[in-house]
């Protein structure tokens, strides 16, 4: 718990015409921990998760990465500073093979352009083995060796949600947004995904997990931030939560958390 | 044949046999064909030409360029205008085309590159429109108007001048080549991809780390550098340019020469440029109908073959990190 901030929300707010989506919401993510962030449908966690990987600009509040301000910037400014993410209803590039699909997180770590692609001078080359090898070693720890030159359409529904995960990997991210990561997953699937995720900060790779069903996040969190109509209700260990009777209240309404 | 083609697919020793082959045809092909059929050739390499520019814009990245004849005209009246006014030969005026039009793209796409999809269409209509109608106005009387400028020179190289339908013929082919030589090797690089992934799905590209405005502006400038290059040559075969060979029909074609070969694939292109430069050469009698006929086809292809007659394969890459990792 000693860890350094990675990532400081401070007092963000968004909004949509006149729907408050975010509401002046704080929360500090650690070096090393898994964060979730939980809450009924429609709580405003998609909204944040929009807010901290760039995609909106709040009207009030920071964000702040490693000490450094990074409100509003562009979402491809902060793949490149260490943001990496995935999407609830998931976005892989169907038409591109799984291997091409995973080089697409190297890409912010290139340099080189129009002629030296070209010309295929040796940094060029260098730089495309290299963006190359690194997907490969993603490939083959998410287990999707076997299938890097088949597109990555013809994935069934589970792989392609790994997939989805090896392409943020393979940014090389110093923090990883996970959005609903096991959404439409059968309970094999769901466990094999937790679990890998479970390891990925001893790998040095925090990250801030975005999930409204509970049990999937009591397991293998740290540190959990409940949130609900754009606010944050609690925060704590995940026993913390599990007894706050506002988070029950929240997922369960009145009536049922007196009963 | 279909185990030519898979054969050609799997060895890349029989693929470049494939490619050598289809070269040597290509230089032979003026030595047996006639004067008249040499230039039907030259024309299918200028519209494989502004097919492959097409094809950077439209089939990479899936930008809806429904105006590109605007970019064709730009590098022809640039070739024209530096031509008759300061007798600048005309082959030295290729790259100045191809720089001049790219600048003009970037000029006119940076403000509506971030439309997506129709909406872009509809703003690149009125773009090759504009720009029709600006040349046919005559502004500052530089473009001619409606008569276009006349007297361009023939290119030159020391003292050869480029004049039979052959000697065009070969001029047109060598830039094809070269060009599908370089397009290819983008596709299968960093840029290349970084196109591939916003055509995909813009939003994950942009979450991936591209700078999606910047290499969607790069393949316009790209891709109208290309057409500036058509232009030239155009120009040069033609020695008179005028408004009326840049209509929204000639923009249409090249979008069908991309569309009915396969978006981003580089053979696609000429296999589409060769179906739409020959049909009315082999169909004279239904040329009133020929834009009918093109879009049955369109429409055929699209139901029956969406990705195209000749679709991109994605390549597969040799692995970088041995073949012992794959028993992890």
């Amino acid at each position: 718990m000693n860890d350094a901030a990675i990532l400081e929300v401070k007092g963000v707010t968004k909004r949509f015409k006149g729907l408050v989506a975010v509401n002046k919401f704080d929360m500090l993510i650690r070096e090393r921990t898994i964060h979730s962030l939980i809450g009924p449908n429609g709580a405003g966690k998609t909204t944040l998760f929009n807010v901290i990987s760039g995609i909106y600009r709040p009207e009030e509040g920071k964000v702040i990465f490693l000490g450094e301000d990074i409100t509003g910037r562009k979402p491809h400014v902060l793949v490149a500073k260490g943001i990496a993410r995935t999407f609830q209803n998931l976005r892989i590039f169907p038409n591109l093979t799984c291997l091409e699909n995973v080089m697409s997180g190297q890409h912010c770590r290139g340099r080189c352009g129009t002629w030296s692609s070209i010309f295929r001078t040796p940094r060029q080359r260098a730089e495309e083995r290299r963006i190359q090898e690194v997907a490969e070693r993603w490939l083959e720890r998410t287990g999707l060796w076997e299938f890097r030159n088949e597109l990555a359409k013809n994935l069934p529904f589970g792989l392609r949600k790994m997939l989805e995960l090896a392409r943020a990997l393979a940014t090389e991210p110093k923090l990883l947004l996970l959005d609903e990561p096991t959404t439409g997953l059968n309970d094999k699937e769901k466990e094999d995904i937790m679990e890998f995720i479970g390891g990925l900060p001893e790998m040095g790779i925090p990250v801030l997990l975005v999930e409204h069903n509970m049990n999937v996040v009591m397991g293998i969190s740290e540190r959990i931030t409940v949130m609900d109509m754009g606010e944050k209700i609690a925060e704590g260990t995940p026993e913390e939560i599990y007894n706050d009777p506002r988070v029950i209240e929240a997922y369960l309404g009145r009536e049922e958390a007196v009963a | 044949m279909r185990g030519i083609i898979a054969g050609l697919r799997n060895d890349p020793r029989a693929r470049r046999i494939a490619v050598g082959i289809a070269l040597a045809l290509v230089v032979a092909y003026p030595f047996f064909a006639s004067a008249y059929w040499v230039d039907v050739a030259f024309y299918l390499g200028l519209y494989t030409l502004l097919g492959l520019s097409l094809n950077v814009i439209l089939g990479e990245v899936g930008l809806f360029n429904l105006g590109h004849a605007a970019f064709w005209a730009f590098g022809a009246y640039t070739t024209a205008i530096l031509n008759t006014r300061f007798d600048i030969p005309i082959l030295a005026l290729i790259p100045i085309s191809a720089l001049a039009t790219a600048g003009f793209a970037w000029l006119v796409t940076s403000p509506i590159i971030h439309l997506r999809g129709d909406y872009l269409c509809i703003v690149t209509i009125a773009l090759g429109e504009i720009v029709r109608l600006a040349l046919n106005n005559d502004p500052g009387g530089i473009t001619g108007g409606p008569n276009g400028i006349f007297g361009i020179d023939r290119p030159r190289i020391g003292g050869l001048v480029i004049n039979t339908p052959t000697e065009f013929y070969f001029l047109v082919w060598i830039i094809v080549v070269l060009c599908a030589w370089a397009l290819l090797r983008l596709q299968n690089s960093r840029i290349g991809r970084a196109w591939n992934y916003i055509r995909e799905d813009e939003l994950a590209a942009e979450c991936m780390g591209v700078d999606v405005r910047a290499f969607k502006l790069l393949a316009f400038t790209l891709g109208a550098a290309l057409a500036g290059v058509a232009g030239n040559l155009y120009a040069a075969k033609m020695m008179v340019v005028s408004p009326e060979s840049f209509t929204f029909m000639e923009s249409c074609l090249v979008f069908m020469i991309v569309l009915l070969g396969g978006m981003g694939s580089v053979p696609g292109t000429l296999l589409g440029a060769l179906v739409v430069s020959l049909f009315p050469e082999l169909f004279r009698p239904l040329a009133s109908y020929r834009m009918l006929i093109f879009g049955i086809a369109l429409v055929a292809v699209m139901y029956f073959k969406p990705a195209g007659m000749w679709p991109r394969r994605r390549a597969t890459f040799r692995s970088v990190i041995g073949r012992e990792a794959g028993k992890a």
